[in-house]
C-alpha cells in the first residue's frame, strides 16, 4: 500500500452536500460522508498508508481499514489509479512566469495576488511544472544548494505542502 | 381513419390485423393520443392476438423501446409519475416488483395526473418532465386491490392475464380536467415492498438519493451534459424518500403527507 492512488482522468464524479457520486465504467458509486473524506485525500501525493494513518489519527482502526477496503475497491473499478510516485502540478489557476534574477513570479487568479518565490522555492516549482514526481525532486534541485541540506527532502515536502494548502499547487486528475 | 399517437419523440400508427378492431387499440392507447395530423409516422403492427396471446404486450414493449430510442439525452428514470393539479410530480422509482406501477395507480385513482408507471422522462437542462402515459402494467400480485380495473374478457388489455393487465391511463383518471400544462419533480419516492413491513418513509440525503436515481436510469451516459449533475441536481431539489410499504393504503396515506409537508 506505498503506491499513490489518484482520480483516474476518465472518471466523472461529483460533491453533493458533502457526499460523493462517481461514474466509472459504467458503474455507479456513492461514498457516504466519511468516504468522502477518504476521496479528498485521495489526491495522488499521498500513499495509500499516509492516508491510512491521517484517519487512524482522526477516528481510529476502523477507519484505517475503511481506506483500504475503499480504495481497493475504486481501484478494480477504473475510478483510481495507484501510481508508482505520487505526482502534482501546477493549480489552473496560476499564472506565472520567471523573472530575469531566474526567480518565479506567479499571479493566482482567484483574487490576483502577485509573489514571488524564493530561488530555492523557484527551483521545486520549476521542478514540479517540468512534471517531476514528488521523490525525484529533491535529486532534481539538489544542484541549487551548495553544500545539500541533509534534511533537503524534508524541506522540499515541506514547501510543497505549504504551496498545495494555498492551492498553488493541486493534484492530477482533478 | 389513422390515429396519430406520440410517445416521447416517438409519433407512430398501429397497423392491427382482420379481426381487430382499431377503436379496441386506440381504447389502450389512449394515452399517446395526438389530435394533430402528424407527418412521416413509423407504423407498428399488432400481430394477430388468435396465435400470439402477448400481441398487446408485445406492441406496448416495441413502442416504449423505440420511445426510449428517441429519448436519448434526456434523463430517463425508471419510474412512475403521478401529477398534483399544480403540476409538481411524485416520483416513484424503482425497478420491477417495487411497486411503483401499484402505488401510480392507486395515486391517479385518487385524483392525480397520470404520466406513466414506467419511464419518466426528464430534461437533463430543465428537469421539466414529458408524460409518457403507456397503458398501465398491473402485475397479478396487484390485480385483487384493483378489481375495477379489470380488463373486460377477450380485449387486448386482458389479453396476456396470466402476466399483466394492461389498463387504458382513461379506465383510471376517469375524465380529468384542467390537465397542467407544465410538469416538475415535486417528491421523489423509493419503494420497496416488504411483506409485513409496517409502512414507513425514511428521509435520503441528496448523494443517497442522487445514487438512487442513478442506479435507476437507462443509460446514464446518454444523459446530455454532465449525468452526474442532473442527477445531483434534481436531488438537491427535491426531497426524497425511501417508502418501506406492505398497505397500499397507508402507502398512499403516507405519500400524501409526504406531499404535503413537500409543499
Amino acid at each position: 500500500m506505498n503506491s499513490f492512488p489518484r482520480v483516474f482522468a476518465d472518471t466523472q464524479w461529483t460533491e453533493i452536500d458533502g457526499e460523493v457520486l462517481i461514474l466509472a465504467g459504467g458503474r455507479l458509486f456513492h461514498l457516504d460522508s466519511n468516504g468522502a473524506e477518504i476521496w479528498a485525500l485521495v489526491d495522488g501525493y499521498s500513499t495509500v498508508d499516509q492516508i491510512s494513518e491521517m484517519l487512524r489519527t482522526r477516528y481510529g482502526d476502523a477507519a484505517a481499514a475503511d481506506v483500504r477496503t475503499l480504495v481497493s475497491t475504486l481501484t478494480d473499478a477504473g475510478a483510481l489509479t495507484a501510481e508508482p510516485e505520487s505526482m502534482c502540478r501546477i493549480a489552473r489557476y496560476v499564472a506565472w512566469t520567471v523573472d530575469e534574477s531566474r526567480l518565479v513570479v506567479l499571479i493566482d487568479m482567484r483574487h490576483g495576488r502577485r509573489q514571488v518565490l524564493s530561488a530555492s522555492a523557484s527551483a521545486v516549482w520549476l521542478a514540479i511544472g517540468a512534471g517531476t514526481p514528488a521523490q525525484k525532486l529533491a535529486e532534481q534541485v539538489s544542484r541549487h544548494f551548495a553544500p545539500v541540506p541533509p534534511d533537503l527532502p524534508e524541506i522540499i515536502a515541506d514547501l510543497v505542502q505549504d504551496l498545495r494548502v494555498r492551492g498553488l499547487l493541486e493534484p492530477y486528475a482533478r | 381513419m389513422t390515429v396519430s399517437y406520440e410517445a416521447l419523440d416517438y409519433r407512430f400508427t398501429v397497423r392491427a390485423p382482420a379481426g381487430v378492431a382499431m377503436a379496441e387499440v386506440h381504447e389502450l392507447l389512449a394515452g399517446f393520443a395526438v389530435d394533430a395530423d402528424l407527418a412521416g409516422l413509423d407504423e407498428v403492427e399488432l400481430a394477430d392476438p388468435r396465435f400470439a396471446p402477448a400481441a398487446a404486450s408485445a406492441l406496448v414493449g416495441t413502442i416504449n423501446l423505440r420511445a426510449i430510442g428517441c429519448a436519448a439525452g434526456s434523463l430517463l428514470l425508471h419510474a412512475g409519475g403521478a401529477a398534483r393539479d399544480d403540476g409538481r410530480v411524485t416520483i416513484l422509482v424503482g425497478s420491477s416488483g417495487s411497486g411503483k406501477s401499484t402505488l401510480t395507480t392507486e395515486l391517479v385513482l385518487r385524483g392525480r395526473h397520470y404520466l406513466t408507471d414506467e419511464t419518466l422522462c426528464l430534461a437533463a437542462d430543465s428537469l421539466r418532465i414529458t408524460p409518457f402515459r403507456k397503458p398501465v402494467s398491473l402485475k397479478p400480485g396487484s390485480y385483487p386491490l384493483f378489481p375495477q380495473l379489470r380488463p373486460s374478457q377477450g380485449s387486448l388489455g386482458a389479453l396476456d392475464s396470466d402476466r399483466q393487465w394492461l389498463v387504458s391511463p382513461k379506465s383510471l383518471e376517469g375524465g380529468v380536467a384542467d390537465v397542467p400544462s407544465l410538469f416538475v419533480p415535486g417528491l421523489l419516492i423509493f419503494p420497496t415492498f416488504e411483506e409485513g413491513a409496517d409502512t414507513r418513509a425514511e428521509r435520503l440525503s441528496p448523494g443517497q438519493a442522487a445514487y438512487q436515481l442513478g442506479v435507476n436510469t437507462s443509460s446514464l451516459t446518454s444523459v446530455s451534459g454532465r449525468p452526474l449533475a442532473v442527477l445531483a441536481s434534481l436531488a438537491r431539489r427535491v426531497p426524497a424518500f425511501r417508502l418501506i410499504h406492505n398497505d397500499l393504503a397507508a402507502a398512499a396515506d403516507l405519500i400524501a403527507e409526504l406531499e404535503q409537508e413537500a409543499g
